[in-house]
Parts: structure tokens; sequence; C-alpha cells
């Protein structure tokens, strides 16, 4: 199959411990650090099943916003029938009608597209997801599935009133990058990681037509996960280490540097640049460890004796963030901030308030200054 | 400009490339009555030479010295890129890269709607430090004009064919008014008459004040104002002169170690090989695949139309490719032959919007991109930019069975006998296990082809093969390719050269601004 195999070569870093048979196909539970994990993969888990199980079915994929186009273009590409849904008179309309889409064929307004669909994929936004939900919900008839890539609404459902018929499959699969790397590494022939979770079996065949779904968006392998594990990990992580700790303590070590005198560009290369343009490509490449093992005798030294003390000092915020992701507290805060009429200018005013602090704006002047700028070259 | 004044002087230069050393100790000197161009072989480190002149490769031992930048009463170390423009394919890709990174950005932040236009990439060659002047608008205008892509720049650069880009990126260089402009293979991708029109411009520029350094691998590109030639080979400067003394079929046939006659009338040059052809093409394990599963109608097209934004890019095209034809599509820069090829590979995804038949199975019925591609094997300026892994050259041919960009699979046993044959047959087997990412340009082709060429597949699509390669390459894919013709394997060849249409080519399609101006047996379209 020219497509698949990103596995092959990477799953030997991997310990394959058993293989089992479940529900007519087989999983490979995989050793990760000590803790065996199932996961599902292309090798086992065929393009061809996957159109098998899929032949009845026409994918409505809903929203031609961040996730949709990668996601309905892999599954177009890969033999399975698609159509998209999207608000008309939209820039998103005019994008898929470039990408192929047929008005009238292909391409629907949101509620025929959910209407033809006997699998609703619900790629809105999380408070687009709210807002259509009273339209959609007459067209999730007995047998449908309703697919999701975000465990946000059926999570929180107490906050965003979305609670599914009890006659239908409720499904997730959701790929772990960004909707225009799903695209780029189905066609380059690799694939990408996803997660998978069933909140609701109503068929018995929730499973089956989840992975199905997942393979032929282009997943190289699949991991299991649950609708609340999902959206608990994404929100912590997105205020943690990916977004919300990593500036605040950015922000805490330039002010240090600072204090005492060093200049801007010095404060900014020595904790954002040398990070982003170095460091955290070689700790893709081999890991954080790796790094640890092959620096300097005195970094090395110094991160050793200071790794500690950070995990320890943020220890407790992060005990605190679960928990207020947990009860529900940071989503309830999304939802009503989102809803605010002045919700546009007050958001307005905090980003440029880091936009216009000296860190940021010495980090644009870094960034003009980089050998490879295109304007600069030639 | 005093007559014997140096321009450049390259003292005892060692240049490093990756971890090899390149043109160890080479003196050179340029004055600034010269123009020059450079010749050699593929790999040979000519684009590695110029791109040091401009300060893109590190200078290991030695020094060059600048003597034409303001101050001119100064000598310059450092390359004073302000005065140099620069072309090559190089640029083309790293400007790809940024689109690339940029689309990145636009799609995070969900703002698909911008674009970098033709128009933003002229400029760039003079915005590192400045915003656009109402005198840089009317020099980016009259430019254009004189390169005709004046309509282009609104357009996203995106959306452009490699020659357009090529031009382009020409319009750019020459936006910051250069003292020195170098070409790195500036002719590659440009139909016949922009060749002949840009041709005319780089004659006209070499009388102005602008000094010239040509690289070229067709000798008939060299322009009549060109003064002296530089020879480059095995990484060293071979040798260098005065024009007509070095233009010799003597000097090029030692060049390129193969028998070549040179002529020269209306002060251009012209290379006829020998008679004899470029050895033996062992065909044994290629023709095994006959591919008896085809139907009679291997591609069809009806009523075809793709658009973006309301440039029509191909207009209601009608178009049957039969078994056992072999088609060539012939048309100047932007016309829609690439249109045509990315719609078979499933590239351009308006294919699912038209009326499309291939192999049998009408687009967008169910079939997937793999089943089409494993039919097909292809190379193109397009495909070369894309493949950007850091892997080795050998991998990159082995990708070819799986039709990927990298390799995600082992190959068998028997692939890799078949891999081992071609690199033999294209004589590549010195690069084959080197870096990819580090061959030249003409190498990296070289490779592609290869990599196009180790499924037999039914459809062979060779968008311009012969890009970059040098006269023996060029001449042994031209043969390879024909014997390809013959068998099992359906050629569909897009060329800018008239004398690179095989005999093996039986059917002809004429296309100019997205429509089909002729099309039908070869006979029938060539006629006069």
């Amino acid at each position: 199959m020219g497509s698949w195999g990103k596995l092959p070569l990477s799953i030997e870093c991997f310990k394959i411990a058993r293989w089992f048979t479940e529900g007519g196909f087989v999983m490979a539970m995989i050793n990760f650090g000590g803790v065996k994990e199932r996961v599902v993969t292309r090798e086992e888990f065929p393009l061809s099943r996957a159109q098998e199980i899929l032949r009845n079915e026409t994918v409505a994929v809903l929203g031609y916003g961040v996730q949709g186009p990668g996601q309905s273009l892999n599954m177009r590409d890969n033999g399975i029938r698609v159509i998209v849904g999207q608000r008309q008179n939209t820039s998103s309309w005019t994008k898929a009608v470039k990408d192929g889409w047929v008005p009238g064929l292909t391409l629907f307004p949101l509620e025929e597209a959910a209407a033809k669909g006997t699998v609703i994929e619900y790629l809105l936004s999380d408070a687009g997801q709210k807002q259509f939900w009273p339209t959609l919900k007459p067209h999730l008839t007995k047998g449908k599935t309703l697919f999701f890539s975000h465990g946000f609404a059926i999570t929180y459902k107490d906050l965003t009133a979305i609670i599914p018929p009890k006659n239908i499959d409720v499904v997730m699969a959701a790929p772990k990058g960004s909707g225009l790397s799903v695209r780029r590494n189905f066609l380059e022939g690799s694939g990408i990681n996803s997660s998978f979770a069933i909140f609701q079996d109503y068929t018995g065949k929730a499973e089956e037509k989840t992975l199905a779904l997942g393979v032929a968006m282009g997943s190289g392998y699949l991991f299991e996960t649950t609708f609340e594990k999902e959206v608990f990990s994404d929100l912590v992580g997105e205020r943690g280490v990916l977004m919300g700790a990593i500036a605040g303590i950015m922000e805490a070590q330039y002010n240090e540097l600072r204090k005492h005198g060093h200049s801007p560009s010095e404060a900014f290369n020595e904790t954002v640049e040398e990070f982003t343009q170095s460091l955290i490509k070689l700790a893709a490449e081999k890991g954080m460890d790796w790094l640890y093992a092959n620096c300097s005798t005195t970094a090395q030294r110094g991160a050793l004796d200071w790794k500690g003390k950070f995990r320890d000092a943020v220890a407790p915020l992060f005990a605190n963030l679960y928990g207020r992701v947990a009860d529900g507290t940071e989503a309830k805060i999304v939802l009503e901030k989102n809803s605010q009429p002045d919700y546009r200018e007050k958001l307005d005013a905090e980003l440029a308030e880091m936009g216009n602090s000296e860190m940021w704006q010495a980090g644009a002047k870094v960034r003009e200054l980089r050998p490879e700028n295109w304007k600069r070259e030639a | 400009m005093s007559k014997k004044r140096p321009f450049i002087t390259v003292e005892n230069a060692t240049l490093r490339l990756h971890d090899r050393l390149i043109l160890q100790n080479s003196s050179w000197q340029i004055h600034g009555d010269e123009h020059w161009a450079i010749l050699g072989p593929n790999g040979a480190g000519k684009s590695t030479f110029v791109r040091a002149l401009w300060g893109g490769v590190p200078l290991r031992s030695g020094r060059i010295l600048f003597n034409f930048a303001p101050p001119k009463t100064d000598v310059h170390r450092t390359p004073p890129r302000d005065a140099i423009g620069y072309v090559s394919f190089e640029i083309h890709q790293i400007l790809m890269e940024h689109e690339e990174r940029q689309e990145d950005v636009r799609a995070f932040a969900s703002k698909t709607d911008e674009v970098t236009t033709v128009q933003d990439v002229v400029f760039s060659g003079i915005l590192a430090d400045r915003t656009v002047t109402p005198v840089d608008e009317e020099r980016c205008a009259e430019i254009a004009f004189r390169l005709g892509i004046q309509p282009l720049l609104p357009q996203p650069i995106t959306s452009l064919s490699t020659g357009e880009i090529r031009k382009a990126l020409i319009a750019r260089a020459l936006m910051k008014s250069p003292q020195l402009l170098i070409l790195d293979e500036p002719f590659d991708g440009l139909d016949e008459a922009s060749r002949q029109s840009l041709a005319e411009s780089i004659d006209h520029l070499m009388t102005a004040s602008m000094r010239v350094i040509l690289v070229v691998h067709r000798l008939e590109e060299i322009v009549p104002n060109v003064t002296h030639v530089l020879l480059v080979k095995d990484g060293r400067l071979f040798m260098q002169g005065p024009k007509d003394e070095v233009l010799i079929s003597e000097n090029i046939s030692q060049l390129y170690e193969c028998q070549l006659h040179l002529e020269k009338s209306n002060g251009r040059y012209q290379v006829t090989h020998g008679t004899e052809g470029s050895g033996p093409i062992d065909t044994d394990f290629w023709c095994q695949e006959n591919h008896q599963d085809l139907p009679d109608i291997l591609i069809e097209m009806k009523e075809t139309t793709v658009q973006y934004d309301g440039r029509v890019v191909l207009d209601k095209l009608n178009w049957v490719m039969k078994r056992g034809e072999n088609w060539a599509i012939l048309g100047p820069n932007g016309s829609g032959k690439s249109t045509i090829l990315r719609l078979i590979l499933g590239e351009n995804l308006q294919g699912y919007a038209n009326q499309i038949t291939l192999f049998g199975r009408r687009k967008g019925t169910g079939e997937t991109l793999w089943e089409i591609k494993k039919r097909i094997g292809a190379v193109s300026s397009e495909l070369q930019v894309q493949y950007r892994k850091k892997m080795s050259a050998y991998d990159v041919i082995a990708s070819g069975f799986y039709d990927s960009i990298g390799l995600y699979q082992y190959p068998t046993p028997e692939q890799k006998k078949i891999v081992d044959e071609w690199i033999r047959v294209l004589r590549i087997e010195d690069i084959a296990g080197q870096p990819y990412h580090q061959l030249s340009y003409g190498q990296k082709r070289m490779i592609l082809l290869a990599r196009a060429m180790v499924k037999s597949p039914a459809l062979l699509i060779v968008d311009e093969p012969c890009h970059g390669l040098d006269i023996p390459n060029r001449k042994r894919i031209l043969e390879v390719l024909e014997r390809i013709g013959q068998t099992q394997t359906h050629l569909l060849y897009v060329t800018n050269h008239k004398d690179e249409i095989l005999s093996c080519v039986t059917h002809v399609m004429r296309i100019h601004k997205g429509k089909v101006l002729k099309q039908g047996s070869k006979a029938d379209v060539l006629q006069k």
C-alpha cells in the first residue's frame, strides 16, 4: 500500500508486548515507558477495512475551518463518500469550492449537510457547536454517528447543553496536530497520531466505525482515550506547559535578567530565542533526557539541580489547574467570557498588553535579524 | 570604469560545502569590463562557487575581494549583498519553504485568506529595512512589463508555474539595480519566447553598467555579450579565459568527457554530439510489468475547467489519451500544462469537481489517491521543490515504490535490486550513496528520475525532465525515455524544448492560456 507505514520503522522504538483479537481485528499493546497501552495501527486496521466499514456511510464534515479541510480532503482521497457542510457566503465556503467541493453535490449549507450525512463530523468551534446544536439535533436520527475531534462539548454538557439522543453512536477521533499537518503528512505518505474514544455505542459498531474514520482521515496510529480525558489533558496542556506556563516562566526569567541590567536582546536570546531556535528542535528529535546527557557539564549540572526545584514550585499550581479543569470552572470561564458583549474589546486589550511588552517587542526585532529571514536573502 | 580595474578577485579560496572542501586553492578574477559564463558537469561545483560570491557558502581559507560596491574606492571583504542580484533554484526553494511556514502561521491563526503575491516577492528584494515608495512601484511595473509578468503581480505566488516563479525571481533581483547579477540557470523552466526575450534582456543589461555571471548547461544560452568563460569540473576551476579561446570542441569534450562538436554562428554556440549513443541500455529488468489490466482509454477529461479567484487556468479541456499512445504537451509558461499533470496526479483538488476518468474509473467515485498513484511515476520541478527530506539518495529512489516523500517502509530485496539496476542504467553510482539534500540541483534531478522509473509504471509523467541536467546526462535521459516509450509504460511528456520531443511520442497537444490550440497525432500537430 503506497500510503501506509510510518509505523513499521518507528514501532521498533516501542516494544510490542502482545497481540490480541478484539472485535474482529488485532490490536497491539505497546509498552510506553513501562505502562502498556492499547494502540491501533494501520497495519492491523488497513484502509481497505476502513473503506469496507464506511461503504454505506455518507460522512458529513460540518465546518470547513481548522480541522475540516484536512480531514475531509484525506477521506475523499481515501475513497470515502464525503460531503462538506459550511455556512454560505463565508471565506471558508469559497475555500471549499477552490478545493474541489461542488455546491449542491458535495458542498451544502450546514443543516442540509447534517440532514444528508449518516456520520456527522461536528468540527465547528466549541462556541459554534453550542450555538448550532438546537438546529443539528433533529437531524441526529436513529443509528447515525455523531463524531467529534474534541471532547469539550460532550464532557461539559451542563454548560454546552449538547446532550445527544440515546439512539445514535457518539464517538471521537482527535488528530494530534494542526489541520495542515494532517493533510501534509497524508500527502507525503506518512500519517499523524490520533486518539480515539467512544462515548455512546448504540449500534454496537461504534468502535470499528471510529477506527475506520480515524484511519480514513490519515491517522498513522490511534491510541485509546475517553472524551473526558481528552478534553482534560487538552485544557491542562494549553493552560500549562504548552502556552500558559511556558510564557509565564519566560516572562519571569526575562524580568529577572532585565532587573540586573541585561539588555533586552540578551535577555530575549537567553530566554526565548535559544530555546525555540535550537534546543526545542533537539528535544523533539532526541528527547529532553538526551539534551541533559549531551550538553556542556556547566549546563548539565545546573539543569539537573534546578529541574526539581522548578517542578516542586509549580506542582501546586498544576494541582490547582487540574482541579479547575475537572470541575468545569475553566470551561465555564471560557463560555461566559466568550458570550459577553464587550468580549472582543477586553480580549484585544489583554493581547495588546502582551504584544506591547518589552520582551515580545524585543522578540520581533530578534526574529527580524535572523539570517534566514527571507527579506534579507539575496 | 577603467578597463583593467578588478571587479571581483578570488585569491586561493577553498570553500566548505557541508563536510566537503571544494574548489581548493582557487584563484579567479573578473574585471570591470567582463561578463562571464560558467559551465561544467552536474555536481562540479558551479552553483556552490557563485553562491560563495554572494556569501552563501563559508570560505575555509583564502579570500574574495569585491571592488564594486559603494564607496567604489573601497575593497570589500564581505559580499555587498545590496549590490548583488542572485537568481537560482535554491532561492526558489527558500521562497517556497518560507511560504510553507507562512501557511502554517496562517492556518494556526485561521487567516487562510492571506496570501503572498508575486508583487510581494518582487518587492522583497529591497525591503529588508524600508517600505515601498512610488518610485519602487514604477520600477516594479516596468521590470514586470519587460519580463511579461505584469498580469501575475497580484496573483498568489503559490499559483505560479515553475517558469513564472523564475521570472518573478529575476524581477526581484533587478529591483535593486544590482552592480552584479548572478543568474544560475535562469533559462530553465522558461518557454521559448521567454528564453529569447530574457536572453535579449540579459544581453542588453550587459551593455549597461551591470556585470553578469551566467551559469548554464546549454551552450546556446551563452548570450553574445558574454566575454569570458569559466569551466568547472570535479570541484575545481578547470579552465578559464576569453570566450573564444575556451569554447572550442576539444575543451568542451574534455570538460564533459564525451565527444562533442562545437559550432558558432551569429555569436551563438551550438553543440552537437558525436554519432554514437550514450551506451547500451539494459532493459531486462524493467519490461516485466506489462500492465495487462489497463483499459483502452487511460485518461479522459471532459470540459475540464480549473479556476482560482476568477483566473481561469484551464478552460473546458477535452482530451483523451488511449492505450498505446505517448503524449507530449507543449505550451508557453502558465498555459496550463502543469495543471493537467496535477489533475492526473490528484494534486489539483479541482479534479473532483470535473469529469475526469483515470484508468477506467471516474474520479470521485470511491477510488483512492493511492490506487491512482500506484500506476504513475512522475518527476517535475514542483516535486523537486517539495522533496526536502534529509535522507540518502538511495532511499529517495526507493520511495518511488510507495509514492511517498520520505521512506516509511522497508523496500524488499527485489525492489532493492531494481533500484540498483536503475542506478546503473542512469549512471548515478557515485551519487546514490550520498545524502540527497547535499546533492546539486542536476544530481537531485537524476535521483528523482530514477525514483519515477523504478515501478515501470503504466504512466510515466515527465515534466521538463532535462531541467538542470548537463550535456551527457541530458543525452542519457532522453535515450532512456525514448527506450521506455517503446515499452508498456506510457509517456506523458512536457517540454519547452522542441529538440527534446522524443520520436516515441505519438501524439501532441498544444495549449495556450488554458485552451487547447491543437491536438492529435504528432505529424498533424507539428506540421508547419
